[in-house]
């Protein structure tokens, strides 16, 4: 037994059941004996990772877990130095900077001392690192997967031309971003590019109708719908809905459970404070996302993503709206000037939602 | 259910331990000793001074010794707030009518207290028929009366004539002691009384100041894992000179408008406090009254405050502090819908933070695991946290297996809300599986 949304991921290409045409050409060109450095963009809702899963399983089989290494470049970068010096993953690259950076100087008779290796340095070792290694088995090659690559710096990016360049024959990389754009061009020309857009509503009811037929869970048309508004037509988040009612012994899902629970996990956070904001309650409204923020440490990033949805949700009519869309551009502009460390971020940004939230209030 | 990721909001304890009965008002005694006379002399008739005044600093126990008297002479309390603008509407319509028991006492049986708060901040002062007003109620009344204030001489004369006067004081060293031992004992927080001596000397007799402290400090010490509250953990307080005059600072900003004078207050603070403290401070002490569309004026100028510190801490360059600071005083203090008091509390982001950070760490070991495990971006992980703690909730079977699939420890189940025999159930299915194992090599052996 595990999550549902584990347990209906498709363990090949061809059982793809999103962006099937994407996956059909992939399987193509890996049954042709070539997988291409990869760019994946697409939201979160895009379902990135059942793509990613589906393409790991046709390479490498089962065991893929061997063959692949991932990374998440946005948590790491978000991470204190201090903490990723004592990381169980990332502590060993920086001292390997370190010695590399001796080892150097030495060689070149430069009178310097190493001194104290940065997180870019430590990522980069980690980079060089990884390409290096071998393929386990009888595969050719490995997979390097760098999730969330908006991050890296252009720095490492650099650096990757040519370590891309010289591991090709034993590494594939993918990077996972939202939008190409950020990456630098010299690596898109090596990449190819899929875009993935969010599933249509279409395909996403007739999963999950698919899904609970086959679990023997009851679930009627306007619960199914009353779900997908709640979750904006996300993909994930529906499905972990059902699992979580399921689990808690809900044979026949009903609208109220799906209210009840939304409450519980405080994804109905994002919806009520902006409604409180325009009720006038904006003390409320910044308790909850003084909640969202301090106690499940949810990143600005998604707090904005959340309240853009929500406001094309909302039904009030369309010059408010846009007036609040406009408003939040400029808090997502503030936001972008703070300090990338996330202590600084979380101690500084408060004042900047309080100022959305009663800016929106009515006089 | 509440339990899982959310820790609850933690009370405040100078809310949580308010004392209800006078007696357990430290310090004061002669006001609490007037207090007490004042009220008996109502049960055996109209006193002659209907109407009392407590007046002194912040913190010292006003409010809760009115609040406290009404409840053990068992009278109804209807307190207004005179700057709020419905009092005056209230009181006017008082005066017109008999301000006597009949709409006072709301008809309801007995005795009602009304307290006027803040009646050193009567709504617009320009406001005559509200002051007039007043006055008249405050003549004729036949119920007990008792005005609020930290500073008698704002208030206006009508109320000083009609009224007699209890001076609240701050309490001293051992009496602050007193309290905040109390609320150790039944937090269960072991103290040592030289670390309690040692906040209370700095928070110099303002006894809410002091218990704010120490909840504080104890919040500081659960984050580090420390179980004895000791004298050298009591740093980095405030002095309370400084603190004085952080809230001479916020009254300049919210309660006055006199630009030469916040200048005069500001210049005595600067030494003594970084602009990314203050900032915090007047954050956290915008007047509870303000709401809505008001909080826009104010908090324009905090977050511009804000992102002028967030480029010092990104260039370096200090001259950024100088604009931050005119910024959060003079600019908030230009731009406020209205005079109203501050609250009187510390900053809250320190407490904000390190709950954040320590649900952070646990949150991020479940966050690699749960990407280890699924091929996720930790990203991604973090989206199933809620999800997977509602199932550990509610499944127990579930709970278990997603316990062994994902190797969570003890800890981390109890972080995402499942029990403790989750646990037990993991350990012994582990046992039994190795116990398997073993028998089948002893089988295989038999065999071999
Ligand atoms: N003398 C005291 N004894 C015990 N606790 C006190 C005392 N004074 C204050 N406190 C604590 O501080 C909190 C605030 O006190 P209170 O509201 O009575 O202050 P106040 O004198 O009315 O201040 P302000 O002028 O700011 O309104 C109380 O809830 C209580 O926890
Ligand atoms: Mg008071």
């Amino acid at each position: 037994m595990t999550l549902l949304v584990e347990k209906y991921r498709p363990k090949g290409l061809e059982e793809a059941f999103f962006h099937k045409n994407q996956a059909n050409r992939l399987k193509k060109q890996i049954t042709r004996g070539k997988l291409p450095h990869l760019i994946i963009t697409g939201q979160k809702d895009s379902v990135k990772q059942n793509l990613l899963n589906a393409i790991a399983s046709t390479v490498f089989g089962k065991n893929y877990k061997n063959n692949i290494e991932y990374c998440s470049v946005e948590e790491y970068f978000s991470t204190k130095a201090k903490t990723l010096r004592e990381h169980p993953e990332y502590q060993r690259y920086f001292s390997e900077a370190k010695e590399e950076k001796k080892r150097i100087y030495d060689k070149y008779n430069i009178d310097k001392r190493a001194g104290r290796t940065s997180k870019e340095e430590a990522f980069k070792q980690y980079i060089k690192s990884i390409s290096r290694s071998a393929p386990v088995g009888k595969n050719d090659y490995r997979l390097f997967v760098l999730f969330e690559a908006d991050r890296l710096t252009q720095n490492i990016q650099n650096s990757l031309r040519r370590i891309m360049e010289n591991y090709s024959s034993t590494t594939r990389y993918i990077f996972d971003l939202e939008s190409s754009e950020n990456l630098i061009e010299p690596l898109r020309s090596r990449c190819y590019t899929i875009n993935l857009s969010k599933p249509t509503k279409r395909e996403i009811k007739k999963k999950l109708r698919q899904i609970t037929k086959e679990e023997n869970i009851d679930i009627d048309e306007d619960t199914l719908e009353a779900l997908l508004y709640v979750t904006n037509h996300d993909y994930l988040d529906s499905l972990n809905i059902i699992d979580v009612l399921n689990s808690k012994g809900k044979q026949k899902i009903q609208i109220e459970d799906i209210k009840e629970l939304s409450k519980q996990i405080s994804l109905n956070n994002y919806e009520k404070s902006i409604k409180n904001a325009l009720k006038g309650e904006t003390k409320k409204s910044i308790q909850l996302i003084d909640e969202l923020i301090y106690e499940k440490n949810i990143k600005y990033k998604k707090l904005i993503e959340e309240w853009r949805k929500t406001i094309h949700n909302l039904s009030i009519d369309s010059e408010t709206k846009k007036e609040l869309i406009k408003k939040l551009a400029t808090l997502d502009k503030e936001i972008q000037q703070l300090p990338r460390d996330p202590n600084q971020m979380k101690k500084l940004g408060r004042t900047l939602y309080e100022k959305y939230l009663s800016s929106i209030s009515p006089k | 259910m509440e339990k899982s990721i959310i820790t609850m909001n933690k009370e405040e304890w100078t809310e949580k331990y308010r004392p209800t009965k006078l007696k357990d008002v430290v310090g004061n005694k002669k006001a609490k000793k007037q207090l007490k006379k004042w009220g008996d002399q109502w049960e055996e008739g109209e006193p002659n001074n209907k109407v009392l005044r407590l007046v002194g600093p912040p913190g010292v126990g006003k409010t809760t010794s009115a609040y406290a008297l009404a409840k053990q002479k068992n009278w109804q309390v209807m307190e207004m707030n005179a700057s709020d603008k419905r009092t005056s509407f209230i009181v006017k319509k008082l005066a017109g009518g008999a301000a006597q028991t009949g709409t006072l006492s709301d008809g309801a049986q007995g005795m009602r207290l009304v307290i006027i708060d803040e009646a050193d901040n009567l709504h617009g002062r320009s406001d005559r028929g509200g002051k007039a007003a007043i006055t008249k109620v405050l003549k004729q009344t036949n119920q007990p009366m008792i005005l609020i204030a930290n500073d008698e001489y704002d208030m206006s004369r009508g109320m000083r004539s009609n009224s007699k006067k209890i001076e609240f004081k701050n309490p001293n060293q051992p009496e602050v002691v007193r309290a905040l031992q109390k609320i150790a004992k039944k937090e269960g927080i072991k103290a040592y009384k030289n670390a309690l001596r040692e906040i209370a000397r700095n928070a110099s007799g303002d006894v809410r100041g002091a218990i704010n402290d120490l909840q504080t400090i104890v919040i500081q010490l659960q984050v580090l894992g420390k179980e004895k509250l000791r004298k050298k953990d009591v740093t980095n307080l405030g002095r309370r000179d400084r603190k004085h005059n952080i809230w001479k600072m916020l009254n300049h900003v919210f309660r006055k408008n006199d630009f030469n004078s916040l200048k005069e207050v500001k210049r005595e603070l600067d030494p003594d406090i970084t602009p990314d403290e203050l900032l915090h401070w007047i954050d956290d002490n915008i007047p509870k009254r303000y709401n809505g569309n008001d909080l826009f004026g104010p908090m324009k100028h905090l977050a511009k405050a804000s992102i002028y510190l967030a480029r010092v801490s990104t260039s370096g360059n200090y001259s950024f502090w100088s604009y931050a600071s005119q910024q959060m005083t003079f600019g908030v203090m230009v731009d406020k819908p209205k005079k109203s008091p501050p609250q009187y509390n510390g900053p809250k982001m320190f407490g904000r933070l390190s709950k954040a950070s320590s649900n952070q760490q646990k949150q991020n070991r479940i966050t690699r695991k749960i990407a280890d495990t699924y091929f996720y971006s930790e990203t991604d992980a973090k989206e199933q946290i809620p999800y997977l703690s509602q199932i550990l909730e509610n499944n127990q079977q579930k709970a278990v297996e997603l316990a062994r699939t994902l190797r969570l420890d003890e800890d981390e189940i109890e972080y995402l809300g499942g029990d403790q025999e989750i646990y037990q159930k993991l350990q012994k299915t582990n046992e039994e599986h190795q116990e398997k194992q073993e028998n089948n090599q002893i089988s295989l052996g038999d065999f071999g």
